[in-house]
């Protein structure tokens, strides 16, 4: 009983600490009224370095709409129109109101935002990006009035207020504080990366209540399908990744180290990484680089290079290879090349960092999906035209032929890849528990008449 | 998986040699195929020094060579009669005296049949005729090898979209 | 609602014509049942086939044959699918297979000139259509969406909207051969489904020259793309299922189809609506094997026409060296041709042509040619380099005049399944000899401008077939001359329709199967007009 009331206690803290947050929102009032261009365009600048016309757009609609089905383990959730509409969008937010929902998770009506939105990082932004977005969301977006469709969880997820319990575990609403140790750009990197950026809503794995483990800052994650890797300083480094190859990464999606941009990580560098000013760019690469001195002198073990392979099609022609290397050589060899070395800028496989990852998971979604940049050549899916055993036949051929991996793909995880993601445990435990909760209810009235009745008979 | 690779390298190569020798077979093939070669040994040394002539290497891969021979042998068992006829021709004076093209006499239809179809095979990767024919190798095929720094065989990538609009 | 056994339209033939017309009629709500003699077969198995065979250049190798779904067979052996009755054997080259015979085209995708639909009032010669360009546009217009159409702005053929694809870079050998040859000939960009960006899930070209016969990645668009399409939008697909009569009531609407699977047994299958997609040749053959007593010509063929009119492009070829390196076999197969021979008065005395310059490799090609001359050595590898880089290969499109003489009927031969195999009767007129002799003049010029040596004509008095073949279930308006309406609708039965090339009443001066797909889209709109109001 105790427990339960701390548990209260600490959610109506979260609840009133939402109040106070909009209190100290007030004093800028008047910096957010003086929409200069020069401050939209600084917003529209932050606006591209937090991603946000990923979420809040949808392919065929206007900008900003939103309207992007989510898949999460929990459920659909579908983003909001955040253009100024007053009868769709956020027209009649007040900038304490636009602050309270990008940095603390509430909307204006008072209900919590699901952490699909990073507020989480956001949280980070200080007082002036967060008008300059404001500015920019108000004065640089154009206003329209196509509704988005409305989220509706299963119980008992759509009970927003339970945001309120999560935030309380969960979201730190401390803006971002300099390191005065590092360099300037170190810190700029960090406020970008942290905030803005939000790498760490992909790359830090997640807890059974979907909430960042903060241990494992940057330890990589799964996001049901794609595989969002470790870019801890030292995984970085023992995978190839300097500064360079990294800003190479982010701004083209290619790296010389043979790494190349898939799935969501490329949806970030199209819409968001390339289009940020190259010394940002530079800056967040320094922050994710920068090894502590101590690790810098063990000297970082690189992972064993694979060399290039003598291939022929002698055995090929004569029906002596293996299901994945006839896959291979049938589906991929075109442009990858049967030595898998690419050619002329298709990418090369040997030696892709994403062989070297603890899941095949991301080779097996790019067999699915295909990846597609958003200008430049594409590589088409094949989920209409391989089974599950045949993408995990191929996936597998892929990670030990050019990755010198043993990690393997099995069918029931590509039935898995293709279905979108597992579903989480979340939903059907918290469910039991809570009919659990009130079966206990049931009983503890049922045996307290009963007592009752007992005290009361003669 | 280094040292496999490098030394697979290196067993081609030792092939190779043991091919010229003639105890390659032993190594490579199954039991039956060795049995189906043992009495013709002589038949792959032929093959291999025709192949030698005709294309001009001094080296041939011998995994194709293997290849190829063994197709020959498969489409026509009397091929290392044929071959060893071949190589004699080939050393006569006439047939090789011009740098570019054979000069076959009129007897020597046969060889000159030949000549060709041992090129066909080394060029195209393509051994026998009509119904018998067999595709042994496309893309290590000599014609695709010759042009590789300009061209891709067909159904191989070139580049990116629009990667063939420079000058080769 | 459909079942293995009805639908509300029953689509004969997975090909192009047939699978975007059942996919815009699912897309409208109409139930569909779409049924295919031949199997389905992934792209991956057919790249392995095309680099496993020993003759890369037939480009029916790839495909699987079979003889429950046979198809003409010419290399190695001449399987004589179809006996040649006339004095030229029509060489015809299909795939009876889910997506048709587009699965190995250079993705050509032509619209006709305005003066193609009306030969016979312009130049007295041929036949006017029973439609006009402008009647068409709209249809050509969505045909281009779907697939992603590119190409020269300069053809002739005007547009009410741009291009929905941008054509593909040009090679240096395009670019080189069009400077040399201007001013005197123009070369264009060729109008091609072919994706110069990612575009439909489909990646853009990667320059695998192998367009035909077979795209490894798909960049270019295809029978078998819109077959998936149309499953994708509801159509239930049968394959492996022989379509071999039609049934029909008293008033001569068709009630039924019946098909063979694969192991012989029959199966019946009911409709609202039929339409036949399976290619001019084997769509009259499937029209005749359904003769009744009340139709004892042949369903559709009360107007003696159907099956007649047979026309291609004849075809003839010259090879030259050019006096520079140009190495084609960089980038699509296709990309480019002279289209000023299309059109003009001269069409009053012969025939009209298009000429294509290829950019297919022509390495395996000079090898062959080196080796039968008797090459060998290092000279042997440098003449390939030599050749390679500087050969180019030329052929063209003649329009051929429609003829009744030359016709599809039934032979007396049987296919393994016990139905009568197709014979032709194929002749070429003087129209199109005339034209020749005027294409071989501009073969020569074109070899001068490019300082040729080694110049080499295809054989005098010789056609290869294009494989643009039409005229056999011709559209008009007037049913004694025409064997379908307007609308692809048979004159004889109120709920049959023909799709595909066949309905064409004219070759035209292009490749022909923009225009049939565009046909085909218009048909899918009658039949949708003749359901909400029927």
């Amino acid at each position: 009983m105790a427990k339960l009331f701390k548990f209260a206690v600490r959610a109506v803290v979260a609840a009133a600490a939402g109040v106070v947050f909009a209190a100290t929102g007030a004093s800028y009032a008047h910096a957010a009224d003086a929409a200069t261009p020069a401050l939209i365009e600084k917003g529209k600048n932050l606006a591209v370095a937090g991603d946000c016309i990923a979420c809040h757009s949808t392919a065929g609609k206007p900008a900003y709409t939103g309207g992007l089905a989510i898949a999460s383990p929990l459920g659909t959730i579908y983003s909001t129109n955040i253009t100024p509409s007053t009868k769709a969008g956020i027209g009649s937010y007040s900038f304490e109101q636009f602050s309270r929902a990008v940095r603390g998770g509430v909307r204006a009506d008072g209900s919590h935002l699901y952490p699909a939105m990073p507020y989480t990082a956001y949280a980070k932004l200080t007082d002036d990006d967060t008008a300059a977005l404001y500015a920019y969301f108000m004065h640089g977006v154009k206003a329209d009035d196509t509704p988005s469709p409305a989220t509706s969880l299963p119980f008992p997820f759509n009970l927003r207020f339970s945001m309120a319990v999560w935030n309380a575990l969960y979201l730190d609403t401390k803006p971002y504080v300099a390191d005065k140790s590092k360099s300037v750009e170190w810190n700029r990197g960090a406020y970008l990366a942290q905030g803005l950026a939000h790498c760490a809503t992909c790359h830090t794995p997640r807890n059974f209540l979907m909430g960042e483990i903060s241990s494992q800052y940057l330890r990589g994650g799964s996001l049901g399908t794609w595989y969002a890797p470790d870019i801890t300083p030292g995984a970085l480094s023992r995978s190839g990744w300097d500064q360079a190859a990294l800003q190479a990464y982010l701004t083209t999606g290619h790296a010389p180290n043979c790494a190349t941009a898939g799935g969501p990580m490329l949806e970030a560098i199209d819409k968001s990484f390339s289009q940020m000013d190259p010394q940002d760019v530079q800056a967040m690469a320094v922050y994710l680089t920068d090894l502590p001195a101590a690790d810098q002198h063990a000297a970082p073990v690189p992972a064993a290079t694979v060399l290039p392979l003598a291939t022929s099609d002698i055995a090929e022609m004569a029906g002596k290879i293996g299901a994945g290397e006839r896959l291979y050589r049938n589906n991929c060899a075109a442009c990858h090349q049967v030595n898998g070395d690419g050619v002329r800028g298709l990418p090369a496989l040997r030696n892709h960092p994403g062989l070297r990852y603890p899941t095949a998971d991301n080779v097996g979604m790019a067999i699915l999906e295909g990846v597609w940049p958003e200008h430049k050549q594409g590589m088409p899916g094949f989920e209409d035209q391989l089974s599950d055993r045949e993408v995990a036949d191929l996936t597998n051929y892929v990670m030990a032929t050019f990755g010198q991996s043993k990690v393997t793909l099995n069918e029931h995880r590509v039935r898995e890849l293709r279905a979108g993601s597992a579903t989480s445990p979340l939903l059907v435990l918290s469910r039991a528990g809570m009919a659990l909760g009130v079966l206990l209810i049931v009983a503890l009235l049922w045996y307290w008449q009963r007592r009752r009745t007992l005290r009361a008979a003669p | 998986m280094q040292s496999k690779l490098v030394s697979r390298r290196g067993a081609l190569k030792a092939l190779g040699a043991l091919a010229l020798s003639g105890v390659a077979s032993q190594l490579l093939l199954s039991t039956r195929a060795v049995a189906a070669l043992v009495p013709a040994g002589q038949g792959l040394h032929d093959f291999i020094a025709v192949s030698s002539t005709l294309t001009g290497k001094a080296e041939v891969n011998p995994t194709l060579a293997l290849a190829l021979y063994g197709a020959f042998l498969k489409s026509s068992p009397e091929i290392d009669d044929a071959l060893a006829r071949l190589k004699t021709t080939l050393l006569g004076a006439d047939v090789l005296a011009q740098e570019d093209k054979t000069a076959f006499a009129e007897a020597q239809k046969a060889e000159q049949a030949l000549s060709q179809a041992i090129l066909q095979a080394w060029y195209l990767g393509v051994v026998g005729k009509g119904k018998k024919s067999v595709c042994v190798a496309y893309a290590d095929t000599l014609s695709n090898q010759v042009v590789a720094d300009v061209l891709v065989p067909p159904s191989f990538s070139y580049g990116p979209c629009g990667s063939w609009s420079a000058k080769p | 609602m459909t079942t293995k056994n009805s639908a509300d339209v029953c689509v004969i033939g997975g090909g192009i014509c047939g699978a975007l017309l059942a996919r815009k009629l699912s897309l409208a709500g109409q139930s569909v049942l779409m049924l295919e003699s031949g199997p389905r077969v992934g792209r991956g198995e057919l790249v392995e086939r095309y680099r496993h065979s020993a003759f890369k250049s037939d480009f029916m190798a790839p495909y699987p044959f079979s003889e429950m779904s046979p198809h003409p067979v010419f290399t190695p052996e001449a399987n004589k699918y179809i006996e040649q009755a006339g004095p030229h054997a029509f060489q015809a080259q299909y795939i009876r297979m889910l997506g048709g015979t587009s699965w190995h085209w250079a993705a050509q995708m032509w619209r006709y000139l305005p003066s193609d639909f009306k030969t016979q009032s312009l130049y007295g010669v041929g036949k006017d259509w029973p439609i006009s360009y402008d009647d068409l546009e709209p249809y050509y217009y969505e045909a281009e969406v779907i697939s992603g159409v590119g190409g020269s702005t300069e053809t002739g053929s005007p547009r009410s909207q741009p291009f929905p694809m941008e054509p593909v870079p040009a090679s240096y050998f395009q670019q080189r051969v069009t400077d040399r040859l201007a001013p005197d000939f123009k070369v264009l960009d060729d109008c091609t489904a072919r994706n110069s960006r990612s575009f439909d899930g489909r990646p853009a070209c990667c320059g695998n020259n192998n367009c035909m016969p077979v795209c490894p990645i798909d960049a270019q668009y295809h029978g078998g793309i819109a077959a998936t399409s149309a499953e994708k939008a509801g159509v239930h697909t049968i394959t492996e299922a022989v379509v071999y009569k039609l049934e029909h009531d008293d008033q001569g609407a068709i009630t039924a189809v019946n098909y063979y699977d694969w192991n012989k047994t029959s199966h019946r299958v009911t409709a609202k609506t039929f339409v036949i997609a399976a290619n001019a040749i084997e769509s009259v053959k499937l029209l005749l094997m359904s003769a009744t007593p009340q139709f004892p010509n042949g369903l559709a063929n009360r107007s003696d026409q159907m099956g007649r009119n047979l026309c291609d492009h004849p075809a003839i070829g010259v090879t030259f060296d050019m006096d520079e390196p140009v190495w084609p076999g960089r980038g699509p197969v296709s990309p480019c041709s002279i289209g000023q021979f299309r059109d003009g008065d001269f069409r009053r005395e012969h025939a009209p042509f298009r000429i294509d310059i290829s950019n297919a490799s022509q390495v395996a090609s000079v090898t062959k040619e080196l080796i039968g001359a008797g090459y060998y050595g290092v000279k042997l590898e440098g003449a390939i380099r030599d050749r390679a880089s500087r050969r180019v290969s030329i052929k063209n499109a003649l329009e051929q005049l429609p003829d009744p003489d030359n016709r599809v009927t039934l032979s007396d031969k049987k296919d393994a399944l016990g139905l009568p195999t197709p014979r032709i009767f194929w002749d070429i007129d003087d129209y199109v000899k005339k034209g020749t002799v005027e294409t071989r003049k501009r073969y020569d010029e074109i070899a001068k401008q490019l300082g040729a040596t080694n110049v080499k004509h295809s054989k005098e008095g010789a056609f290869s077939n294009r494989q643009h073949i039409t005229g056999t279930l011709s559209m008009g308006k007037d049913e004694a001359t025409s064997v379908t309406d307007p609308f692809g609708r048979a004159h004889d039965h109120a709920n049959l329709y023909m799709v595909g090339t066949g309905v064409m009443p004219t070759v035209g001066t292009c490749n022909v199967t923009l225009t049939a797909v565009a046909l085909a889209l218009r048909t899918a709109d009658k039949i949708l007009s003749e359901a909400r109001h029927g």
